[in-house]
């Protein structure tokens, strides 16, 4: 008995050893790649049929692709940094910490130099790389981009006696139609709200906010002394239009409709399709959205308003790509993001209707087989002209947002006046600023 | 061989089974030290450093700490933990009540025992959604009954002060696993001591105060401290649900630690968080513990 079981365990470790051996042989012949998205479910099967694609093309790389889920990726992507054991590549929402660049990924400029009519900054829109920089230096390529402009919907303007040919231009018109399209019921809850704020009046978020600023001849830092404007009149003056809005329609009755709205979707999707917001300010991956779930809504688009003393600014916030630093397999991963930046980035964009970063991206014929390719064309290449990076380069952009965010909420729910919030915020910030380039 | 033996025998047996023992423990050991210990000692090392994890630890002394002092949000997300503790003697007297209720001999006894435990083996995450539906403002069933009787709903998670008491209600709707220590403990007191009771003229409430509460204490002080750590360490609801406000109201602490760990790379400042509560709780806790010797009653053998 003893004699077979121990002939049993033999066989099974000679036949797992062959298994392990031809596995690895059929792996040798291919170097693999890992790479880590966000996309999941349905855009997660999407991005690896992708990832097929490029797998078929280049047959001596093997890329297989993990799902993180958004809020993860940065605290895992620095985790596995720090163990030495990265993926090859990861594609980012958004931007981060670009102080943090030099310490997470690998600089870019060299191989770009080699690929200079490929890669090099003419062959994207303007702004863009401004994300994936810090101090200058290349760490990553954009996926894709973005751009706004101000979605309307034609019948509840006519209904409420505004013209839908010529939609809101300066701030004046917004807040003239914001107000005629606000509709309460009577126990004073919004049920339809005129124009809703990206950022709404709870975060400011970085990627969205500034802008507000930009338009009004605004900035939020001066990248060459390295001091922050906070308190410019400028930003002082945007501030405190924003916060005119809040009170206009009352802070608690904006938080009711905006917690209604997102039980029932976290972002807000079908809402300006069901006629619960009027004017929102969003992209081209709307217009999807609009076309599958409700094709018949009666909409167009414009470009966002702003100021008349100030000027027309989209904008350009990117997914970008970085190979991180400690990656053993630099010319492989290299070759899949320059890749994934062109020819990957085409089946996606023309496949989703986002934003392309490059123009022969968005000279791709097959974005004109798009529904509303009228409405796609205005935002993706028209205003995407008057794009521009949001802070860029600026070192400790989650700090701004933490800090920035505690006096925005103060301001919206008419707890503190803009001018203070600014002239707080600015002394907190510059410190903050003035202890990250002690330490460099 | 003989008498003067046996002595070192017994010895070297008793070393033998120590040995055995700890072998036995060693796995359970091993997972302690590498998933108890040495966290909870390299956690005191980084509450003492600027780390953001891609960097070296740097040290800076006792700079976390001062800088979480003179935090506002720090105090807030304390204060907002603390309120959010008065949901454990609630989750207490309900669990209580229920337990009572179902120790009676009714038809259907197992069914209803099921129904009221099944709310705690669903996911927290699926439970947020949940509840974020059932107390929308605008569209909630919640407002929408209260609607009904002329009773103009709050904004329960959009609402500064109403955002608090909307979690503490949720928190109320898993009190299942407090109800079963409660019920087993019910049906560990002697039957007699009520028999003796009523031969005497006790009333029901005679009988609850007299003999059922002071036998159920040892069951009241595990609930409460239990309790008591897992309302300090509330983190998944707000984070699904609220991310913190509306104006801050539902930062609490953990979520805050969690925030200055991941959103802000601020790990130094989030081991001194931890480490701050770790003693908040383990006060609380002693506290509680040492009061017990003058309400704890345990059976046959009065205070311990």
């Amino acid at each position: 008995m003893k004699k077979r079981v121990v002939s049993f365990l033999v066989v099974l470790v000679i036949c797992g050893l062959t298994v392990f051996s031809l596995a690895s042989a059929n792996g040798n012949a291919a170097v693999k790649i890992n790479y880590w998205f966000s996309w999941g479910g349905f855009w997660g099967k999407q991005h690896q049929e992708i990832l097929s694609a490029f797998n078929k093309t280049h047959p001596e790389i093997k890329v297989t692709g993990l799902t993180v889920p958004y809020n993860e990726m940065i605290p895992k992507l620095l985790t596995a940094i720090a163990a030495g054991a990265p993926p090859d590549m990861v594609t980012i929402f958004g931007g981060t910490n670009a102080g943090l660049y030099e310490k997470m990924f690998t600089r870019l400029d060299d191989f770009v130099k080699q690929n200079e009519e490929t890669m090099g900054p003419q062959n994207w829109f303007p702004g863009v790389l401004e994300y994936v920089k810090f101090e200058g230096k290349l760490y990553g390529l954009p996926w894709v981009s973005s751009s706004e402009g101000l979605f309307y919907r034609v019948d509840l303007l006519r209904e409420a006696g505004l013209d839908p040919q010529n939609p809101p231009k300066y701030w004046r018109d917004l807040e003239v139609a914001s107000e005629k399209l606000t509709k309460k019921n009577e126990q004073g809850q919004i049920t339809t709200l005129g124009f809703l704020f990206p950022g709404d009046i709870r975060t400011f978020d970085t990627n969205w906010v500034p802008y507000w600023f930009y338009r009004n001849n605004g900035r939020l830092w001066d990248p060459e002394k390295k001091k922050m404007t906070l308190t410019d009149p400028e930003n002082i003056e945007t501030l405190e239009w924003l916060a005119s809005w809040a009170r206009k329609n009352g802070p608690e009755e904006i938080e009711r409709f905006l917690v209604s709205a997102e039980a029932v979707n976290p972002e807000m999707e079908g809402w300006f399709e069901q006629g619960k917001l009027a004017m929102t300010v969003s992209g081209p991956w709307s217009i999807g959205h609009i076309t599958e779930n409700a094709p018949n809504t009666d909409y167009d688009v414009t470009m966002v308003p702003y100021p008349e003393s100030g000027k027309p600014v989209t904008t350009n916030y990117i997914d970008a790509m970085y190979i991180p630093r400690g990656n053993k397999n630099l010319q492989e991963a290299w070759t899949f993001i320059s890749w994934m930046a062109t020819e990957g980035t085409t089946i996606w964009s023309t496949k989703f209707g986002e934003v392309p970063a490059r123009y022969d991206v968005a000279a791709s014929p097959d974005f004109e087989k798009m529904s509303r390719y009228d409405l796609f064309k205005k935002i993706a290449v028209d205003y995407h002209k008057y794009g521009k990076a949001s802070l860029p380069g600026f070192p400790i952009r989650t700090i701004l947002r933490d800090q920035a965010t505690r006096y925005y909420q103060q301001v919206m729910h008419l707890k503190m006046s803009p001018k203070d919030a600014l002239e707080e915020l600015q002394v907190v910030m510059q410190k903050e600023l003035d202890k990250f380039y002690e330490k460099r | 061989m003989g008498r003067e033996n046996k002595p070192k025998m017994k010895m070297r047996n008793r070393t033998r089974e120590a040995v055995e023992g700890y072998l036995f423990a060693l796995p359970w050991l091993v997972g302690l030290s590498i998933f108890i210990l040495y966290p909870f000692i390299a956690n005191i090392f980084y509450s003492f450093t600027e780390y953001n994890i891609i960097e070296p630890p740097v040290w800076v002394g006792i700079d976390n700490y001062r800088v979480l002092m003179h935090d506002s949000l720090f105090w807030k997300s304390l204060y907002n933990t603390i309120y959010y503790s008065a949901v454990v003697p609630l989750q207490l007297i309900i669990a209580l009540l229920l337990a009572l209720l179902l120790n009676q001999k009714v038809k259907g006894q197992r069914y209803f025992r099921t129904l009221f435990y099944l709310p705690v083996l669903v996911p927290l995450v699926a439970s947020s959604i949940l509840w974020q539906w059932m107390l929308s403002p605008n569209y909630g069933l919640v407002n929408s009954l209260l609607y009904k009787i002329g009773i103009n709903g709050p904004g329960w998670f959009a609402s500064e002060s109403w955002s608090k008491p909307a979690l503490i209600l949720m928190g109320t709707w898993t009190v299942g696993g407090a109800m079963i220590i409660f019920l087993a403990t019910l049906q560990d007191i002697p039957r007699v001591l009520y028999e003796a009771a009523e031969m005497d003229g006790a009333t029901v409430f005679k009988k609850l105060f007299h003999i059922t509460l002071p036998l159920l204490t040892p069951a009241i002080f595990f609930n409460l401290i239990m309790g008591i750590i897992a309302s300090f360490q509330v983190f998944t609801q707000a984070y699904v649900i609220t991310d913190g406000g509306p104006m801050y109201s539902t930062t609490f602490y953990v979520l805050y630690l969690y925030n200055n760990a991941f959103r802000f790379f601020r790990m130094g400042r989030a081991s001194a968080m931890a480490l701050i509560l770790f003693i908040v709780i383990f006060t609380i806790t002693l506290f509680i513990v040492k009061t017990a010797s003058k309400w704890v009653y345990y059976e046959a053998g009065g205070r311990k």
